[in-house]
């Protein structure tokens, strides 16, 4: 059983909470960095606070596949002060199926009915035509986290 | 209840052969072997058919496992230490090539079927490395999971 557990509104919460960049420009990284086959960049943010949270902080992920147009992930976890992290969303590209999802975009969402007896948290999914590349999944994710100040270039060595 | 033999044969004909097929990616015209092997999250492995020489078909997850895997851990890490240990045990059990994050493996054209199931089995297996804590990564290979000495039965008809 997951040590997790939040309701609806606390997921809403830290969803809408107003979001500031405080680890700004971050490289990307290629990986491996001998014939990479993806590049990878991480920012860490910081929620206004609140009296659920307090000083919240979230992690936003950016993966971008060099191989397969299509191949890209980004994200948002939630980093507790015990030290784990909570992933919140991941917002995926379409080069691969979900069940009935075939080849479409797609989004992993957390909701309250994702901590029953599991590990880790199952994730909801739904598809997507609200974005169909990085730059795309990246803007929703910002307008869907309230994120502000984000330097996240989409492209290699920005 | 006696089990009927021939009844359950033709279910599992039957559907494993629904379960498994051949197509084409609709945005840019790969050809994708679909399989039920999926991560916890449920999204499926993408594993792509390439030719390769010799008239041999490429199995391949375009380094899909491997950027998954990011998300979720230290891919630096992946290949050191007990955990690289661990996988290239892995790439060796299930006769898979893993070629800087990208994982692949080549058969001949009339042995997809077992290389499919080899291949998926590879992709878990390598998705599993992210279960084992630092500690156990860290350590010795006795204090692996028991687990971890079931092994692939590789056919060996598969190449590569």
């Amino acid at each position: 059983m997951t040590s997790w557990n939040f309701t609806e509104e606390e997921l809403a919460l830290l969803r809408s909470m107003p979001k500031h960049e405080i680890e700004p420009h971050e490289l990307w990284l290629a990986k491996p960095p001998i014939r990479p086959r993806h590049v990878q960049r991480r920012v860490v943010f910081r929620g206004e606070w609140t009296p659920e949270f307090g000083d919240a902080e979230f992690s936003v992920y950016v993966r971008m596949g060099l191989i397969v147009e299509g191949d890209f992930s980004c994200g948002i976890s939630y980093l507790a002060t015990s030290g784990k992290s909570l992933i919140l969303a991941r917002y995926d590209g379409k080069n691969h199926k979900h069940g009935e999802i075939a080849y479409r975009p797609h989004i992993h969402w957390l909701t309250p009915h994702s901590f029953d007896e599991v590990e880790a948290p199952e994730l909801e999914v739904n598809a997507t035509d609200r974005f169909d590349t990085l730059e795309g999944a990246v803007y929703c994710l910002t307008y869907d986290f309230n994120l502000s100040d984000i330097h996240i270039p989409s492209t290699f060595g920005g | 209840m006696a089990l009927d033999i021939d009844l359950l044969q033709k279910h599992l004909c039957k559907h494993l052969g629904e379960a498994v097929k051949v197509e084409r990616r609709h945005y840019d015209g790969a050809v994708m072997l679909d399989t039920p092997f999926r991560l916890p999250d449920g999204d499926i492995f993408p594993i792509q058919l390439l030719e390769a020489e010799n008239g041999l078909i490429r199995l391949t997850d375009r380094g899909f496992t491997y950027m998954r895997i990011s998300i979720y851990d230290d891919v630096d890490a992946l290949e050191a230490g007990r955990r690289g240990e661990l996988l290239r045990r892995v790439v060796k059990e299930c006769r898979v090539q893993w070629d800087y994050g990208e994982v692949y493996l080549e058969t001949a054209p009339e042995k997809l079927a077992e290389a499919a199931i080899l291949f998926g089995q590879a992709l878990t297996r390598i998705w599993d490395l992210t279960y084992l804590s630092k500690s156990i990564a860290g350590g010795d290979m006795n204090s692996l999971p028991r687990w971890w000495d079931a092994s692939c039965a590789a056919p060996s008809e598969v190449s590569g």
